[in-house]
């Protein structure tokens, strides 16, 4: 039923209608989206990623809320009756939905990651895969995998998030989880660690379980900080980055198609 | 003609305790110009919002161009205009939201160019559409219903919170529309005198429910409605004493500078024949003077 000129001309309308919130509500996205891109790009090619990594949890933080202030608007215009305007020009539900999906989180998250990747590439592939070894002897992690989780956790969080605030047409909802995900758990998990560290007495072991807790308690939402943890707690282990990676990859398709979903069942406009 | 709207006991209920709609069931024909009458919160917006697909109907059945209006949004919509009741625009300018419209309808640049001359528009493109006056708000929303030369024309309370002079001149507008394009119109209103020279079909709503709908003259003939007729004459008696005698004949009251007739709306016609033949000598013109909606919208409202 759905022939190739369907498809065409509804993809054509979705990148009709996200370029036109890129260019209105969409713009602080990208305007600090390519301020750290930069910053990105450039720590990259000088070779400072292992000093920046140290700030990625501030970044991603920043990035996750400048993302869930501007996405959580389509909340604003569905219950404001925009959203009403735009569909009666000729858009479906669907489409509406995935233009605002594709400016303000795909985008931003596949701009993030390219800034990153790139001059990566470009000066030095190696640093990708391989471990190297740093100043005063830390071997940081591989950057490909840094990347990786980095991007996926980024768009995990906002999208977790971005479900719930339309599911119940609140935008507090989406804030509020978007600060428990990238906030609150990635603090307590390592309070919790630590408790059950002191509770075992302190020896090389308890250490390694207080990295265990973090990453059982991150690896679903927040793969970055998992990663981080499963690296601490062994640098040589692939299972568990693998694990998290595939399993945070999995979650977060399957919060687009439940977004998406819902939005196309239940969107009254 | 084919139908292009059919709801078939259509129940929509708002947060799981308002009905709305209750078993709603009418058509309206293709090319017809419509009103959908009713007080406030009868219903009309909703009925409007179903047939764009806006909203999904609890119960029932809706057919729009023949499709279902929920599950093939796309196709329905693009062949509706629409000028809400409360249009809610993005805060852009004109211009940029008029692009945005004829982009995803595919319309021409120059289709719109003509579309915002013709509605005076033109000189307000680079203004913020927040600030335009209300007059010119309803110029825009007609304007952006017209992108991509729909098929159907639904207008919301299209002269709702206008000033007089505003609001004869929309009402001027839509009334050229429906005589330049052949497309059918529908015009939600509580205003029933608005109406009156525009439609020749109506849908009757009251709390939620179809009291009646069909063509405006059907329905005059089928309720019996009375039509009345100022006569201008220096011989009322006399016109008066040979009317009376016939069956259509309701009431005759005799006034200064004439007399009033109230007849059966059916034998307007024939009345009309009569004044302009036989007493064509003896009178010196004559008027209809209520309207036959205005009193069909009584009986229907004591119906309801
Ligand atoms: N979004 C909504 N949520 C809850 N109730 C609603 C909603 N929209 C309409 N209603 C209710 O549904 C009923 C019908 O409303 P509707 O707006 O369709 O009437 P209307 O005929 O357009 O009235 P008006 O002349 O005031 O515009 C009213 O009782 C109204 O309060
Ligand atoms: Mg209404």
């Amino acid at each position: 039923m759905s022939s190739t000129k369907n498809w065409r001309s509804s993809l054509r309308r979705v990148n009709l209608y996200a370029t036109h919130l890129l260019g209105t509500k969409a713009t602080p996205v990208y305007v600090m989206t390519s301020i750290i891109s930069f910053i990105l790009a450039i720590s990259i090619t000088y070779g400072a990623y292992f000093i920046f990594y140290t700030f990625f949890a501030v970044i991603l933080f920043a990035l996750v809320l400048v993302i869930i202030s501007t996405a959580a608007r389509v909340i604003d215009d569905l219950n404001e009756g925009i959203a009403s305007m735009i569909l009666t020009a000729g858009l479906s539900r669907f489409e509406y939905i995935l233009s605002w999906l594709i400016s303000t989180v795909f985008y931003p998250v596949i701009i993030i990651a390219l800034a990153a990747l790139i001059p990566a590439l470009v000066i030095s592939p190696g640093a990708l895969i391989s471990y190297r070894v740093g100043p005063i002897g830390f071997v940081p992690p591989p950057l490909g995998m840094l990347i990786m989780t980095f991007s996926e956790q980024l768009y995990v969080n906002t999208m977790f998030a971005l479900s719930f605030g339309i599911v119940y047409r609140r935008k507090s909802i989406a804030w509020v989880i978007a600060v428990m995900l990238t906030i609150i758990i990635p603090i307590i998990s390592p309070m919790i660690g630590v408790a059950i560290a002191l509770g075992m007495g302190p020896s090389s072991i308890s250490y390694r379980y207080t990295n265990l807790v973090i990453y059982f308690m991150n690896f679903l939402f927040n793969p970055f900080y998992a990663y981080l943890s499963a690296y601490a707690f062994d640098p040589k282990d692939i299972v568990l980055p693998l694990l998290t990676i595939g399993i945070s990859g999995v979650f977060g398709l399957i919060f687009t198609w439940a977004l998406i979903y819902h939005a196309k069942h239940s969107m009254e406009a | 003609m084919t139908d292009i709207i059919m709801f078939r006991d259509v129940v929509k209920i708002y947060n799981g305790v308002i009905k709305a709609l209750d078993k709603a069931s009418f058509t309206i024909p293709n090319k017809a110009i419509a009103g959908l009458l009713g007080p406030n919160g009868s219903g009309k917006t909703t009925s409007f919002k179903l047939i764009l697909g806006l909203l999904k109907p609890n119960e029932g059945s809706i057919r729009v161009f023949g499709m279902d209006p929920w599950w093939d949004e796309v196709d329905v919509r693009r062949r509706i205009g629409y000028l809400p009741e409360k249009p809610i625009y993005p805060d852009v300018r004109v211009y940029e939201y008029l692009r945005l419209v004829r982009r995803i309808r595919g319309a021409s640049r120059e289709d719109v160019i003509r579309l915002t001359k013709m509605f005076n528009i033109y000189k307000y493109l680079y203004s913020r559409i927040n600030s335009l006056s209300r007059g010119y708000l309803q110029r825009l929303g007609i304007t952006q219903a017209l992108i991509g030369n729909p098929e159907l024309l639904l207008l919301d309370e299209p002269t709702a919170n206008l000033d007089p002079s505003s609001r004869r001149e929309i009402l001027g507008l839509i009334k050229d529309l429906a005589k330049e394009l052949d497309i059918t119109i529908v015009v939600a209103t509580h205003i029933l005198p608005e109406m009156k020279e525009i439609a020749n079909y109506i849908v009757f709503i009251n709390k939620g429910r179809i009291v009646e709908y069909g063509p405006i003259d059907i329905l005059t003939k089928r309720y019996r409605v009375e039509a009345y007729y100022l006569i201008y004459t220096d011989q009322p008696r006399r016109i008066a004493s040979e009317l009376i005698s016939e069956d259509y004949v309701r009431g005759v009251e005799i006034v200064e500078h004439g007399l009033i007739l109230r007849i059966d709306s059916t034998y307007s016609e024939l009345l009309e024949e009569l004044l302009s033949t036989t007493y064509q000598n003896m009178i010196h013109g004559y008027k209809l003077v209520t309207g036959e909606l205005g009193e069909l919208y009584e009986k229907l409202e004591k119906l309801a």
